[in-house]
């Protein structure tokens, strides 16, 4: 009886997680293989690998969206964010869980009640204004938002991890006599790099993939990012899906190589912040 | 550490402007290029202008187009924005209400162009001679109320596509009336042929029929000025018959139609009839070259096209030819005259040749070939006898977003969430919200 | 020297706050209230001027019934997302703990779909829907009748099983977390007091897990809440108004019904709903972790 018990709760586990690999890597599988046949092998057997694996497709993508230039902007627009993001909400987070007072407290609360507002509410009124200080359809302008959008999950993770910091690091520099910004940047920051490794994550994972912003602020082909080109590709070429899906491809795998040379900073991260917010 | 990290910011940001430097220095390069059709030093200034539409398919046409205007005109730039068609009215909504310039604006007849017009932002063509270059019918047809905004590019005739081979098969004559129509789906579905290709998956194609309908059954039967009168509260759509009518032939479509039609999207529905899956298609002429990639010898050969006959009376049968795409200027524009020239330009044989070749829909210039397609012979003999109607005028007399909506509940009927007394109502109570506003 | 140093601190603690204060005013404080204002008006998004109308915008959404119906269907959506993200997240942290190599590979493509932008996701799935099913049936010799996302009853749950796609990583990472932070010793306690393994589940991981589950819910709940991207690119509310989201409607409203004002008012509404859900899940999984 003990033998057989052990060997039920040893496989079946293994069942399921095996069952539910199976079916998240299934579109993936279908994409993929998509991207390496031409309509008429789909057409044959849609489950099939193909003959040759052709590149044919992904060359043709790659020219059709114009890849290295979204690719690029893509790139820009979101490391450029990532920076001012983590230089301006790891100093107020520093500042709210550093501070007693009241009003930081409340500034706090504004902040995180600030995850709640629905994009649409303030769309319209953010447009006005980037276009009368001449920040649409220019590269800055839509950096501009995403570091103002950035502002309130940050300093949310921010907060919660300087206060699980013990203050006696701070303390001890005090009495060496450093000033307060010396503080934070040579004694708090080095600590931060966890919690901000899991910002850098998951807003690069945000910003990179964003669409509805670019939609509306990026329109001048030359600056498109590359959620915003693969839409307008799909919207155009929708019929040749084997071509599209070598569009998606390519449009994956920068953020899929990010993902598997960062995995540990994300679960790190995740562990730091949300356990501790 | 605190060096490390400035130092290490200094270099982002250095890496960062010079990225940006390159990319300016790109646009530049661009531009230069695209102006430097004239090596000759030109005495006029380069004026730049901006332009939108959202045709994807028209692209290449227009840019053909831009180039023969470029050789009468080497100063005047245009930079073309393609934007996509389902976000194309918010972009440009947005963009009106931050006070954007876009000096050459596309839009489509109707609705779009009456909203825009109204509000001021497309300059007003009314008394240009340019505009006697473009078929009287089109341009009364395009006007919003009374003046013109826009330059009428194409006309784009809806009717039904159908596959003579299948007809010729089954010995189906072209039907002059609507049980005759009927008659002919009901036995293909039976037989196993899809009557209609139905890409309802994506609503347009079922708003464009509903809308069709109602013209061809309401208005055009007795009743000019419904949209007229149920704005000014004599009537409803509740207390009118002939919705139930419209409906009905909806029901009757989707029954004789493919199977799935709410799966099946328009681009999938354009396969099935290309492949003789379905026989017929209600759809407009901007199909042609979707057909013909698709299928080059069906396009050449049995694709043929006769107007929705709608009820049971044969005279009635005439076709739909109703403006589509359009030309605007900003209003607010500051090289308004040269934005104008733009517009003239598209008024002339040589820009509605392009125009034809490349997008194969009929051109709304005067006295443009109808040759391009050999399916528009079947047509040919309405225009000749002056059997056409454009639908705009009527279908423009209800503002706002009501075919949409009423195109939504048309669903739910069709998948039994709603009777047709709901639909009905549910579309008046709709009007009464978004009209009082 | 004393009160000098702490002056000195508050003052650079104002300094350091003050960045992302700034940004924050100006990108959500000056909008939200200028959008509050709209929704006083009857703009239609276009036309130049428009006429203040006091509440009338507030009083004809809540006779609205399409709005109800958006309402309605985000409420299962959610309900749905955060039922089964939660428990299919927990019982894939469960099963992939430990830290192994097989565990890591399997917890990475749990992960994997997390990474991707939704619209291609959504692209993908409407094409896996559309084709991918069907030609799985086929090799079953089954026939396929159509695509959930044009079925009325369906959809609805064909858009549940995209976002868990996309979402379950997220949610098994965060327990995952949560797991490994409780401690060992626990559990061999509980086993030498003779407790197998489902009762020191309920009696030891769950309550342990309180945080996290907080946090859980509370994300996947906004999340799913707010939901837009996923709907307008897959089936843009349809078929009819089956899968009319609060975000959907909204934009429809807004941007294809040319009603900015109402639209205006319908996007606070909809803030408050959200702030009411998210006050009553604070407090009802606060207090639950108090008690446990």
């Amino acid at each position: 009886m003990e033998g057989k018990r052990i060997h039920l709760s040893k496989i079946l586990p293994c069942i399921i997680t095996i069952i539910l690999a199976i079916v998240t890597i299934w579109p993936f599988y279908i994409t993929v293989l998509m991207a390496f046949k031409t309509p008429r092998e789909t057409f044959q057997s849609f489950y099939g690998l193909p003959k040759v694996f052709r590149l044919d497709n992904f060359i043709n993508a790659w020219k059709i969206t114009n890849f290295s230039l979204a690719f690029k902007n893509s790139f820009i627009v979101t490391m450029v964010s990532l920076v001012f993001i983590v230089l301006a909400t790891s100093m107020a987070g520093y500042a709210i869980a550093r501070s007693n007072k009241k009003f930081y407290n409340f500034i706090y609360v504004l902040f995180v009640s600030g995850m709640m507002v629905p994009f649409q509410v303030i769309m319209i009124p953010l447009y006005k204004m980037g276009r009368k200080f001449g920040l649409v359809n220019n590269r800055w302008g839509i950096i501009l938002i995403y570091i103002c959008l950035g502002v309130h999950l940050a300093v949310f993770l921010y907060t919660g991890f300087v206060k699980g910091i013990p203050k006696e690091l701070e303390e001890a520099a005090t009495i060496d006599g450093a000033s307060t910004p010396q503080i934070f940047f040579k004694v708090v920051f080095p600590l931060l790099k966890p919690i901000t490794m899991t910002i850098l994550v998951l807003d690069t994972m945000w910003i990179w993939n964003d669409f509805f912003l670019p939609l509306l602020f990026l329109q001048d082909t030359k600056i498109r990012t590359l959620p915003l080109t693969q839409f307008y590709f799909y919207g155009k070429y929708n019929t040749q899906m084997n071509l599209a899906f070598a569009a998606f491809i390519l449009a994956m795998i920068p953020i899929l190589i990010f993902y598997f040379a960062m995995q540990k900073y994300i679960v790190k991260g995740i562990v730091a912040g949300a356990v501790k917010g | 550490m605190k060096k490390k990290i400035l130092v290490l910011i200094l270099i982002v940001m250095v890496m960062v402007t010079s990225c940006i430097g390159c990319g300016k220095k790109n646009d530049e390069s661009v531009t230069s290029k695209k102006g430097d059709t004239t090596s000759n030093k030109e005495e006029q200034p380069k004026v730049t202008l901006k332009m939108t539409h959202f045709k994807a398919e028209a692209t290449e046409g227009i840019n053909k187009i831009i180039e023969a205007f470029n050789e009468e005109y080497p100063n005047i730039e245009i930079n073309v924005d393609l934007l996509e068609w389902g976000n194309y009215d918010t972009i440009l909504k947005t963009k009106f209400a931050s006070n954007e310039i876009i000096d050459i604006i596309c839009l489509k007849e109707g609705d779009l162009l009456n909203k825009y017009g109204k509000a001021g932002y497309l300059a007003d063509l009314t008394d240009k001679t340019f505009m006697d270059n473009i078929q009287d019918v089109a341009v009364k047809a395009s006007a919003t109320d009374g003046k013109n905004y826009a330059v009428p590019v194409d006309n784009s005739p809806i009717a039904v596509f159908y596959n003579k081979k299948i007809f010729k098969d089954k010995g189906f004559e072209i039907p002059k009336t609507y049980s005759e129509l009927m008659s002919i789906a009901k036995q293909l579905k039976e037989e196993g042929t899809a009557g209609f290709a139905l890409g309802y998956k994506d609503e347009w194609p079922l708003s464009m029929f509903q809308s069709r309908a109602a013209v061809d059954v309401l208005y055009l039967q007795g009743q000019p000025e419904w949209g007229k009168n149920y704005l000014d509260g004599k009537t409803t759509f509740a207390d009118t018959p002939e919705w139930k009518t419209v409906i009905a032939q909806c029901k009757d479509f989707y029954t004789y139609g493919n199977d799935d039609p709410l799966g099946v999207d328009y681009n999938k529905a354009l396969d099935m009839f290309a492949a003789g899956d379905a026989a017929m298609i209600f759809q407009g002429l901007w199909i042609l070259p979707e057909i013909e990639k698709r299928n080059p010898e069906f396009f050449n050969n049995d694709l043929g096209i006769f107007p929705y006959p709608a009820t049971e009376d044969p005279s009635d049968v005439k076709l739909e030819a109703t403006g589509d795409f359009v030309i605007a200027a900003g209003a607010e524009s500051t090289h308004l005259d040269e934005a104008m020239k733009f517009l003239e330009f598209m008024t002339t044989k040589e820009a509605a040749k392009i125009w034809t070749d490349n997008i194969k829909t009929i051109s709304a210039v005067k006295d443009s070939s109808l040759s391009f397609a050999p399916c528009l012979a079947d047509i040919e003999p309405y225009f000749n006898n002056g059997q056409i109607y454009d639908a705009q005028p009527y279908l423009s007399q209800l503002s706002g977003n009501w075919d949409g909506q009423i195109t939504k509940y048309i669903i739910e009927y069709l998948i039994d969430r709603k009777t047709v007394d709901e639909v009905l109502e549910a579309q008046d109570k709709f009007m009464q919200r978004t009209l009082n506003n | 020297m004393g009160t000098s140093k702490k002056s000195s601190r508050q003052r650079w603690f104002f300094i350091f706050i003050l960045p992302s204060l700034f940004l924050f005013t100006i990108s959500i404080i000056i909008p939200v209230i200028q959008g509050f204002i709209l929704t006083l008006t009857n703009w239609d998004g276009i036309q130049k001027s428009y006429d203040f109308v006091g509440f009338k915008n507030y009083i004809t959404l809540f006779q609205d019934e399409l709005f109800y119906n958006a309402l309605i269907n985000t409420l299962k959506f959610t309900l749905g997302v955060a039922i089964f993200q939660n428990v299919f997240g927990l019982l894939l942290a469960v099963l992939l703990n430990k830290s192994s190599r097989v565990n890591n590979f399997f917890r990475t493509i749990f992960f994997m779909p997390a990474v991707l932008s939704v619209v291609l996701a959504g692209f993908i799935w409407t094409y896996v829907y559309s084709d991918g099913i069907p030609a799985l049936y086929d090799m079953l010799n089954l026939k396929f009748t159509s695509s959930p996302l044009g079925n009325p009853d369906m959809a609805m749950i064909a858009l549940i099983i995209i976002q868990l796609w996309l979402c379950t990583g997220t949610t098994m990472v965060i327990y995952i977390a949560g797991l490994q932070s409780i401690p060992e010793d626990i559990y061999e306690s509980a086993k030498v007091d003779g407790a197998n393994h489902l009762q020191s589940f309920f009696k030891i991981t769950l309550p342990m897990l309180g945080p996290a589950i907080t946090i859980n819910f509370v994300l996947v709940v906004k999340q799913a809440m707010m939901v837009f991207d996923l709907v307008f690119v897959t089936t843009s509310g349809g078929p009819g108004h089956c899968t009319d989201v609060l975000s959907t409607y909204l934009w429809e409203t807004t941007f294809t019904n040319n009603q900015a004002g109402y639209g205006s008012s319908m996007s606070f509404i909809f803030l408050l709903i959200l702030i009411i859900m998210a006050m009553l899940q604070l407090k009802f999984f606060r207090k639950r972790e108090v008690e446990m």
